[in-house]
């Protein structure tokens, strides 16, 4: 019985390997889902996780705009990203209207926007493709997008990380001190529209926000020291693809939801059980249960 | 001449303005103060007390006015580290996972390289600050886990570990243990001594008294400035507060 | 200062104004020619049948535009402004259109549904298992049937014109019995390892069914894209074991999951076939018959 489970499992995790785009999608994943994921906690402790789902719908309209001017769209979204952004900050800036509201407005218009001009530009767009993607179907050039952009917002995010977390705990202090809040302000919403740039490709418009979100509040969760909230989320966020590319070959189920809710069910997990904040506080039935 | 005249003060503000959006947050307020003064900064909530903090941090820029901090310019007092700021308690993320070495260390941050490697003198600095906010049992705990005083000491040691000449505490005796007030007190005589100059806003009428050289009562505008002696009388507190009398305000402690 | 912003508002007032009077020309522009009642179709595809068996009796417009998909399509304002002085709106049936039954609720005019005369094949697969796919026109030999059905149809409309509607059927299905005896002697003549058709979307199957072939597809019709590792590996493992020389994948989805497949399993890619919708004029398939040719055509290079 041992035995025979230990060969399933062996199969279990070398079978789908043998296929070359589930390769392709495992690897591209886990990119995604290790950048977003390192995003994922400067967003948490910044509470902006709803800047994080404003500005993945703000993209639509630029993957739009890209499909019909040729364009790698990456470039359309990243433009509308940005914009979106700083459309937001200049409204909040400009009027009485509290910045929930401007962000809720803002991206919503934009991906209105996305879809008009879906109905209106003459091209062979799929708006499915667009809003769900998925990591099965990944060209080499979205391959090499994907590489470089996540390269790009990994090295930023690391020379600065020091930085952003003392803007996202404490501006006022940065600022004092001669930092360049203005600029840390705009990395950080940059980062933000490259990672929903490369997490489109391979989970889509709507699920990216999961993985911007979902992360970093595991994390959060489980440890009191910053280092590790970083560390945390990358590797749930890389481990939850992992699963959700297993669970989702062998179990003929849509990629990118599956690992998308592979990371709901760690989150899930981290609620019950963490240590300290979980519900059950694992560390106190481990006590209970020794003496 | 001005220059000279600047040189003598550690803050130099005159008539200065701000305002968010057009609504007027603080107009005309002026204030100069010389190292190893101690200034109270009174008024009500939505006062302009926190905007003059902002103002002085220049986290906020002021729309009409001057300010200058040594004799320079806010922004170079800010690339020389020149003033520190120590929040409220409500003002900061008390959950936020950050140790307590981690925060002082914040305090470096200015006077590092990019990456904000610490280097011995740094780390020197940090331990030395520690010790003297009487914390060196609690270096790694994370700040959720401390008391209200213990987080209030952990960032004043921020602002020494910093090295400012200049400090504005906001609030800095609001929920915090009689130990950590008493530390506070011992501390701000140190600072005294060491020329350094302190703005510090309280709702306490008792602490103007006790620690205060000077006292700024302000309502969007300057209602009253000097010597706290002179100008804490019951009379402008009363004007500072919009005419409720101090005994209401304070109670009967004072 | 002010000044300025006067300007800037001024300016983009009269952008507005133009932009309002541009849509209002397009809408008096199509009210004009209204001498002739309008037949409204629910895509291109039919649209053309429609056209080809009335000839000049009837306007017919298609609601849906080329080269869209028409599944999840939503209607707009105008579509109903235009519809609501139809003479009557024609639809494929078989759930193709999920949206025509909401969109004819609101209007009085009157509804013909080809498929109610047409024999279904089911969807194998999935949440629509069991389903009729909507696909059949995409078979010549289905679309001489919906020429029959049409004549039918629009004879009833306008019995004195059956005569002309016969005729113009008649000529129309000439061409299209032309094209479905070449396609039938291709397969004939084809290699029977080689009668497989790899698509994104189960489509062809009508075509499939009717020709002979075998078909491959991602996923199955209505499944919006949602591609599963296994069908991925059923199909790359298929391709790769019959050595099937060219992949496919439907006009209006993404077909970067065939490439993966056409790139893993040494396979071409055989081109964009056009199902949901008709190409621009300027296109490959602006018209019934030049999308059936130009599909079968990338179908007999691709398998050949």
């Amino acid at each position: 019985m041992e035995l025979c489970s230990f060969l399933t499992l062996d199969a279990f995790i070398t079978d789908p390997l043998t296929h070359d785009f589930m390769r392709k999608a495992l690897l591209m994943s886990s990119l995604v889902a290790a950048v977003c994921g390192f995003l994922s906690s400067y967003l948490t402790l910044k509470g902006w996780a709803l800047m994080g789902d404003a500005v993945s719908h703000s993209v639509m309209p630029g993957v739009v705009v890209a499909y019909a001017l040729g364009l790698p769209f990456s470039l359309g979204a990243f433009i509308f990203g940005v914009g979106s952004v700083a459309l937001i900050g200049f409204i909040k800036q400009k009027s009485r209207v509290k910045e929930d509201t401007v962000i809720g407005l803002v991206f919503t218009g934009f991906f209105a926007l996305g879809i008009v001009l879906v109905s209106k530009i003459k091209s062979n767009i799929d708006l499915h493709s667009i809003l769900f993607g998925s990591p099965l179907g990944i060209s080499l050039s979205d391959v090499k997008q994907t590489i470089f952009i996540s390269l790009l917002v990994v090295i930023l995010l690391s020379i600065f990380r020091k930085d952003l977390m003392l803007y996202c705990f404490d501006p006022r202090h940065a600022k004092t001190v001669g930092i360049n809040v203005f600029f840390l302000h705009y990395l950080l919403l940059t980062c933000l529209s490259l990672a929903a740039v490369v997490g489109l490709q391979s989970v889509g418009i709507i699920l990216v926000v999961a993985m911007l979100i979902t992360p970093g509040a595991t994390a959060y969760l489980l440890t009191d020291k910053f280092d590790n909230m970083t560390v945390i989320s990358v590797s749930s966020a890389i481990i939850s693809s992992i699963i959700g590319i297993y669970v989702s070959f062998w179990f003929d189920l849509e990629t990118g939801g599956s690992i998308v809710l592979a990371q709901t069910f760690i989150f899930l997990f981290a609620f019950l059980f963490a240590p300290r904040y979980g519900i059950f506080k694992l560390k106190k039935l481990f006590a209970g249960y020794k003496s | 001449m001005e220059t000279i005249n600047y040189q003598n003060f550690r803050i130099d503000a005159e008539n200065i303005c701000v305002d968010y959006n057009g609504k007027v947050a603080l107009y005309d307020a002026n204030l100069k103060l010389k190292p190893g003064q101690i200034c109270g900064l009174v008024g009500m909530n939505g006062a302009g007390k926190t905007t003059f903090f902002n103002a002085l941090t220049g986290f906020v820029n002021i729309s009409k006015g001057k300010i200058r901090i040594n004799g320079e310019s806010v922004r170079s007092a800010q690339k020389d580290q020149t003033i520190a700021y120590v929040p409220q308690n409500e003002g900061i993320d008390s959950q936020f996972p950050i140790s307590v070495w981690d925060v002082v260390m914040m305090g470096r941050y200015g006077s590092m390289n990019i990456f904000r490697c610490p280097r011995e003198s740094d780390v020197q600095a940090v331990k030395d600050a520690i010790e003297r906010v009487d914390l060196t049992d609690q270096l790694s705990t994370p700040i959720g886990n401390l008391s209200g005083g213990q987080r209030k000491r952990t960032f004043l040691a921020r602002a020494i570990a910093q090295r400012a000449s200049i400090l504005l505490l906001d609030e800095p005796f609001s929920g915090v243990d009689i130990r950590t007030e008493k530390l506070i007190s011992e501390l701000f005589i140190q600072f005294k001594n060491e020329g350094k100059t302190i703005l510090l806003s309280t709702h306490d009428m008792i602490h103007v008294r006790e620690f205060c050289d000077l006292v700024l009562l302000i309502n969007k505008t300057v209602v009253a400035y000097g010597e706290t002696s002179e100008v804490f009388t019951p009379e402008n507190i009363t004007t500072t507060f919009g005419g409720i009398s101090p005994d209401f305000l304070f109670g009967p402690e004072s | 200062m002010l000044d300025m912003r006067k300007k800037i508002l001024f300016l983009s007032l009269l952008l507005l104004l133009s932009l309002a009077s541009g849509s209002c020309k397009r809408i008096s522009n199509k009210n004009e020619s209204e001498s002739k009642e309008v037949i409204l179709a629910s895509f291109t595809v039919l649209a053309n049948i429609i056209s080809n068996v009335s000839k000049d009796e009837f306007i017919v417009r298609s609601i849906t535009k080329p080269g869209v998909e028409v599944h999840g399509y939503q209607p707009t304002p105008s579509d109903l402004v235009n519809a609501s002085s139809a003479f009557v709106f024609i639809d494929n049936g078989f759930g193709f259109e999920l949206w025509a039954e909401k969109f004819v609720s609101n209007l009085k005019v009157k509804r013909i549904t080809v498929a109610e005369d047409l024999d279904p094949i089911f969807i194998s697969e999935d949440f629509y298992k069991g389903k009729p796919n909507p696909h059949a026109w995409i078979s010549p030999k289905r679309g001489m049937l919906y020429v029959d059905i049409l004549v039918d149809s629009l004879s009833e409309l306008r019995p004195s014109k059956r005569t002309l509607f016969e005729e113009n059927g008649k000529i129309y299905k000439d061409k299209l019995s032309k094209i479905d005896k070449e396609f039938s002697l291709f397969i004939n003549n084809l290699n029977k390892d080689r009668r497989y058709l790899v698509t994104c979307e189960g489509a062809f199957s009508y075509l499939t069914n009717d020709y002979g072939l075998e078909e491959v597809y991602l996923w199955p019709v209505n499944a919006e894209s949602q591609i599963t590792p296994k069908r991925m590996t059923r199909t790359i493992s298929l391709v790769k074991e019959k050595n099937v020389p060219s992949v496919f994948c439907e006009s209006t989805v993404s077909k970067e999951s065939q490439m993966v497949v056409a790139n893993e399993t040494g396979a071409n890619f055989g081109g964009n076939l056009f199902v949901d919708s008709l190409s621009d004029d300027s296109g490959p398939a602006g018209s019934y018959i030049k999308m059936l040719e130009h599909n079968l055509d990338l179908i007999k290079k691709g398998l050949f």
